[in-house]
């Protein structure tokens, strides 16, 4: 029996940027399985570590998996939560049974209550978080997965800092283009005549 | 055509001819016909977006703060010294302010068509990737 996840926390707060070094970083085969914008305007990554053995079997066809949640932040990420769930594959359905939220602050883990009832309406992570432990074969078609590789929890740190900043700057970049869009839009052709310099 | 550009080039340089921006040539051969994208890839967001409506240009601009310090002479002293007539040079750093700004004009086709700087100290901005 695989153990939970949760006690990589122990390692993982040891293998960050804001603790102490570990003697042996923990490592694990992360997979992106999904991305999105929250409300705050802080964007969120969700991690899931695809290690032999980090994901475990239970009776009744139920399995388990660790899902890390990264936020962006100025100049970098800070992760915000570790999440136990299982999986019914064949029922089509997902649940919680373990939440670890981070606090910045204190730089503390601390275990945040859960009911464990089966979601009716699941969130878009959950969903691509049970799809990935359910249907290993369509991982590679999917977009919605980015396969990391092997790596210490303290790199995967440092990688979602970078792909947080790469993911700014592509923001930034369509925001100009479109501004360019606009005045194109906006700029009378020439037949029109005269001669007009604007500056936005 | 290498030996052509290099040597044109170097002749323009010794002839110290006026009115020539070295960098702003090097810019515009780099950047001509080159996607807007790449543009903001390298050189980030612009300070301001404006527009030439008989150029058909969206113009892209850039300023920079190109201040520099230079280590210049500030003063002489002529007189004795331990009972020995000296002379002493005081030297020092001085501030220079400077500001460049940079145009980037885009065509229609989202290709740049012209890059210009004007203002002081512009060949201090790496106006192509190295």
């Amino acid at each position: 029996m695989c153990p939970s996840l949760r006690h990589l926390l122990p390692a993982l707060l040891l293998s960050t940027s804001f603790a102490a070094q570990a003697d042996v970083p923990p490592t694990g085969d992360f997979w992106i399985v999904h991305q999105e914008e929250a409300e705050s305007g802080y964007r969120h990554i969700y991690y899931i570590d695809d290690r032999t053995g980090a994901n475990a079997s239970r009776p009744g066809g139920i399995r388990t998996a660790g899902v890390f949640q990264s936020e962006s932040r100025e100049g970098g990420a800070a992760w915000v939560g570790f999440l136990d769930i299982e999986v019914d594959c064949a029922k089509q359905r997902a649940r919680v049974t373990n939440i670890q939220v981070h606090n910045d602050w204190s730089n503390t883990w601390s275990g945040k209550d859960v009911d464990g009832e089966w979601l009716k309406k699941p969130e878009d992570w959950m969903i691509k978080s049970r799809d990935f432990v359910c249907k290993p074969g369509e991982r590679a078609s999917n977009r919605a997965y980015h396969h990391l590789g092997k790596m210490q929890v303290s790199t995967l740190d440092e990688q979602s800092g970078a792909i947080f900043a790469a993911q700014g700057r592509e923001l930034a970049k369509e925001a100009i283009l479109k501004k360019i869009d606009e005045a194109f839009d906006m700029m009378p052709q020439p037949a029109t005549g005269g001669s007009k310099e604007s500056v936005q | 055509m290498k030996k052509i550009i290099a040597l044109g080039m170097t002749t323009l340089l010794l002839s110290g001819c006026a009115g020539m921006n070295v960098p702003d040539t090097l810019a515009r051969n780099y950047w001509q016909g080159r996607p807007a994208a790449e543009v903001i890839d390298y050189f980030g967001a612009p300070q301001q977006i404006g527009g030439i409506t008989d150029k058909q240009w969206v113009v892209l601009v850039y300023g920079y703060d190109t201040s520099y310090t230079t280590r210049e002479a500030l003063g002489t002293y002529t007189g004795p010294v331990n009972g020995q007539v000296v002379h002493q040079e005081y030297w020092g750093d001085v501030f220079n302010q400077a500001n460049c700004e940079m145009r980037v004009a885009i065509n229609r086709d989202r290709r740049v068509d012209m890059i210009a700087t004007k203002g002081s100290n512009c060949g201090s901005i790496d106006l192509v990737p190295n």
